[in-house]
């Protein structure tokens, strides 16, 4: 039986305008024809690996049947390669690579039984596969991959990336990738999306996605500056520009300095003619302190710090401001310190 | 696969398509209310449907495409790094109450106000028509659950819209 509201919202919904939706059959077919492709050359390395690890002990899901899709729709044959992660509270849950180019790549997500049966509760796709891919399933658990041999993989969340969430992995057969899975926490709001993953890769160097985070400072002239610690290249570099009046104003890149003792820092000059130092220090670093050059009795400083997303670090900007009419120059803002350190801290060097 | 096999399994994926997508995007375009994403979910829905063929066959390749449509994740983080939120109901809109294709409209754009599995629901049973048992199984819910999503679903619509004068299109 149905009822008035039920029959007025079928109808609203079949009727509503909707804008012009379209869809490019030829592209369909090709992106189906090489994800076929690509997804029988992981099979084939799959059964290789399986044949290798025969009598190896390991975990394994068992006769794996999609209880919730159409009784046609899966059977073994046609299994992609799948890795198992126990989330402590939530329960087993499976990754699978469904497909796997440069240009794309498919997950699907699935919660695993007591039986080891499972079901797909998500999936995540993208035509631009950067080094992590992740998707939430069952509200607030992440599920997603990211390079092969990655270890010490950490997890943020929150808006400025600053709660970090315990992460599980495991290897996904056959493939280049590690499945890793996180319980996001839910808050009044909702639930938090995860901000940024980072790893060790087995090179030793440390990643993250997105590889870079960022912090803004609004500059007394009105000018903004944003500081941003890119990892892109597994090599941390700091970086800076300028937005003011006049456009945007590359301040250039700077390398971590070989041992970072407390701040990672640089002055420059703006093209507006802001003095500034402006670097990344912990976190948790005491209050920043300006050092000035002699002859600097006529200027102040105001120092901005902010957190940078998914990192343990913060970036900070002081500006060097005279207070007697009188340009500033770099000269006059020689280093920064910290007031108030307690005697236990000594900084940290960049990792 | 043989060539002629090739081209028989894309001919017959070809004639599926062209049936199935106009009622997948609609349905995405519901589930997410925006063009761009509809499309690119539906596209991602049909690839995988593709490359799943031999095993789903055209008699269940609508459901297959269907279910994959609703459980997919578009990388919309990568843009954005969280969820669009939906916009906030205009005070003007419920005051002045629209006109029967505003009306519509204001429910397709109620709906993204919904929790996620509430606008799932509302979609598959109101839209598609689908059973509950049938919606249950799709999203991997209980169909209690089915059940207590499509009321507070509903609830939730009539709730927003209990201010406009009732007339043709409109919610009671």
């Amino acid at each position: 039986m149905t009822t008035r509201l039920e029959d007025d919202l079928r109808a609203a919904l079949a009727g509503a305008p909707a804008p012009a939706l379209t869809l490019d059959p030829e592209a369909v077919l090709r992106r189906g024809r090489r994800s076929v492709r690509t997804r029988r050359v992981i099979q084939a390395g799959v059964a290789v690996v399986a044949v290798a690890a025969i009598g190896v002990a390991g975990t394994q899901l068992t006769a794996p049947r999609h209880s919730g899709a159409p009784a046609s729709t899966r059977d073994q044959a046609g299994q992609p390669p799948i890795a198992e992660l126990q989330l402590p509270g939530e329960g087993r849950f499976g990754v699978a690579v469904v497909s796997q180019d440069p240009n794309h790549l498919d997950l699907d997500f699935h919660t695993v039984g007591a039986d080891g049966r499972l079901r797909m509760v998500g999936s995540q796709s993208t035509s631009a596969p950067g080094e992590v891919v992740w998707g939430t399933v069952a509200d607030h658990v992440v599920l997603g991959v990211l390079p092969a041999g990655a270890r010490q993989v950490r997890a943020f969340t929150g808006p400025d990336g600053s709660t970090p969430v315990s992460v599980v992995t495991a290897a996904v057969p056959g493939t280049d990738l590690e499945a890793f899975g996180t319980r996001v926490p839910t808050t009044a709001s909702g639930t938090d999306a995860l901000t940024r993953v980072l790893w060790t890769a087995s090179d030793g160097r440390a990643h993250a996605f997105p590889p870079s985070a960022s912090a803004d400072f609004m500059l007394s002239g009105g000018s903004r500056l944003t500081v941003t610690l890119d990892r892109a290249s597994g090599s941390p570099v700091m970086r800076a520009a300028a937005l003011g009046p006049g456009g945007t104003e590359d301040l250039g890149s700077t390398p971590p300095p070989q041992a970072w003792d407390r701040t990672w820092h640089r002055v420059v000059t703006t093209r507006e003619g802001a003095v500034l130092l402006y670097g990344v220090d912990r976190r948790t670093a005491p209050e920043l302190h300006p050092a000035f050059g002699p002859g600097s009795h006529s200027i102040d400083a105001n120092t901005q710090t902010e957190p940078l997303p998914g990192e343990d670090y913060r970036a900070f900007v002081i500006e060097v401001v005279s207070v007697d009419g009188h340009a500033p120059t770099a000269s006059q803002l020689t280093d920064v310190g910290y007031a108030n350190a307690p005697p236990s801290w000594s900084g940290n060097h960049y990792r | 696969m043989e060539a002629g096999e090739k081209a028989g399994r894309d001919a017959e994926f070809s004639a599926f398509m062209a049936e199935a997508a106009p009622s997948l995007l609609r349905t995405a375009w519901l589930l997410t209310g925006d063009a761009d994403r509809a499309q690119e979910l539906v596209q991602a829905a049909l690839v995988k449907t593709y490359v799943a063929w031999r095993r789903v066959r055209r008699e269940d390749a609508l459901a297959y495409a269907r279910r994959v449509l609703v459980n997919h994740k578009t990388d919309v983080w990568r843009r954005t790094g969280r969820e669009v939120p939906a916009p906030e109901l205009p005070e003007s809109l419920a005051a002045e109450g629209p006109s029967p294709v505003d009306h519509r409209d204001e429910v397709v754009r109620l709906l993204r106000r919904l929790p996620e599995q509430q606008r799932r629901v509302v979609v598959l049973r109101y839209y598609a028509d689908l059973p509950e048992q049938a919606v249950a199984e799709m999203l991997g819910i209980s169909v209690g659950a089915v059940k207590s999503s499509a009321s507070r679903g509903l609830a939730a619509l009539r709730a927003h819209l209990s201010a406009t004068p009732a007339g043709e299109g409109s919610l009671r």
